[in-house]
């Protein structure tokens, strides 16, 4: 009797606040993702990257964060 | 009467063996043979060579009876190794575990991009454990590593550290890479544990009105207790085992500072040429792990049936 005593908008409101909630959890959930499989990549990125870096460049202090093969300089 | 009720078992006994000579055995036989070359007959060599005088040259002057033993517990570097090994294996598998049931809890919900997730997380499986201890040794170097660069950016540290040249610090990277590198298999088995458990016992819990904690610590995690006995056992075993990364990231220095039992017998061996005393360290090593695992396996409950 209640469910149908309630207002059609009211319903609405209730329906548009589960799919907001769902998909605010589903961002969530993918961000978190994407950045765990980042990090669990990231060592292997790297070393591919050192992989094709000119020695000069590999041995520079302080280390170069993005190696120009990544940064698309030549010089 | 009596004899031919005595009689009686022991002729079925003898049909029985019979029947296993001429059944089951022909099978497991080649099965038994593996069993004994590769498990049996190594731990024998191991145990033997651990009693004999083992020259520099590897040439065998005879027994040594007890006297490896003796020399072992006299090394000085034996105490700090195996309670750092135990600080090791403790760490280790407790970090794993406790990240990894956040990660395989990760991996069960539905979101885009999980298949490149689930992908990218097998990495570090897959690759070669020597591969990773290089990379991450590079990264920390003090003058070329990336992550002195990008604390000093963060302004978290003013001055390069040298992060593997002391205890203090590399002992904590060593458990980070040996973490890494033991989360892809972990998560991987309590994921498909939590793909064992049916949806009907969640939706029999939302029914009766139990919030997610609850659920999670009195349907989840009671109902994963195999998955992470197996998981925690395969693991201690592979920590306590491990060579690779401590070789490859600090070679068990500084000095002795960073070794494990496994460091300091390889040590023992192709440094010191104690063939004989890394051997009865060996078998120390042997007998640590397997109480490990049935402490584990007493503590845990593991196969106890339930009431």
């Amino acid at each position: 009797m209640a469910i149908l005593q309630t207002k059609p908008e009211t319903r609405e409101g209730n329906r548009r606040k589960a799919n907001m909630a769902r998909n605010g959890k589903t961002a969530i959930l993918t961000t978190v993702g994407f950045a765990v499989a980042i990090m669990f990549l990231l060592p292997y990125i790297r070393m591919m990257f050192t992989a094709v870096t000119p020695a000069d460049e590999v041995y520079k202090i302080p280390a170069t964060i993005f190696h120009q093969v990544l940064s698309g300089r030549t010089s | 009467m009596a004899i031919l009720d005595s009689a009686k078992p022991r002729k079925r006994e003898k049909s029985l063996w019979k029947r296993f000579l001429a059944g089951p055995l022909p099978w497991i036989t080649p099965m038994l043979l593996l069993i004994f070359g590769i498990v049996l007959w190594p731990v024998y060599e191991m145990v033997r060579t651990s009693t004999l005088d083992i020259g520099g040259s590897g040439a065998v002057r005879g027994s040594a009876g007890f006297a490896n033993y003796l020399e072992l517990f006299e090394n000085p570097n034996l105490a700090g190794a195996v309670s750092r090994t135990f600080f090791w294996v403790v760490s280790v598998v407790a970090i794993t575990i406790f990240i990894s049931l956040f990660l395989a809890q990760l991996l069960n919900a539905k979101f885009p991009g999980r298949r490149f997730v689930r992908y990218a997380l097998i990495v570090p499986w897959a690759a070669s454990v020597i591969m990773t201890a290089t990379s991450f040794r590079w990264m920390l170097d003090g003058y070329y590593g990336i992550i002195n660069r990008i604390l000093g950016d963060l302004g978290l540290i003013e001055e390069p550290i040298e992060w593997l040249g002391n205890a203090d610090t590399s002992f904590p990277w060593l458990i980070v890479v040996a973490v890494f590198v033991s989360l892809p298999f972990t998560t991987f088995v309590i994921l498909a544990g939590l793909q064992t458990i049916p949806t009907e016992v969640y939706e029999a819990a939302r029914v009766d009105g139990s919030t997610s904690r609850k659920t999670y610590f009195s349907i989840t995690l009671p109902l994963l207790r195999n998955s992470l006995f197996i998981a925690s056992v395969i693991n201690l075993i592979n920590v306590f085992n491990q060579f690779p990364i401590i070789w490859v990231m600090t070679g068990g220095g500084p000095g002795y500072t960073t070794d494990t039992t496994t460091t300091l017998m390889y040590k023992l061996a192709f440094r010191s040429q104690d063939i004989g005393v890394s051997a009865s360290l060996s078998v120390v090593n042997f007998l640590i792990v397997l109480v490990f695992v049935l402490i584990y396996i007493r503590a845990s409950g593991f196969g106890r049936k339930e009431d």
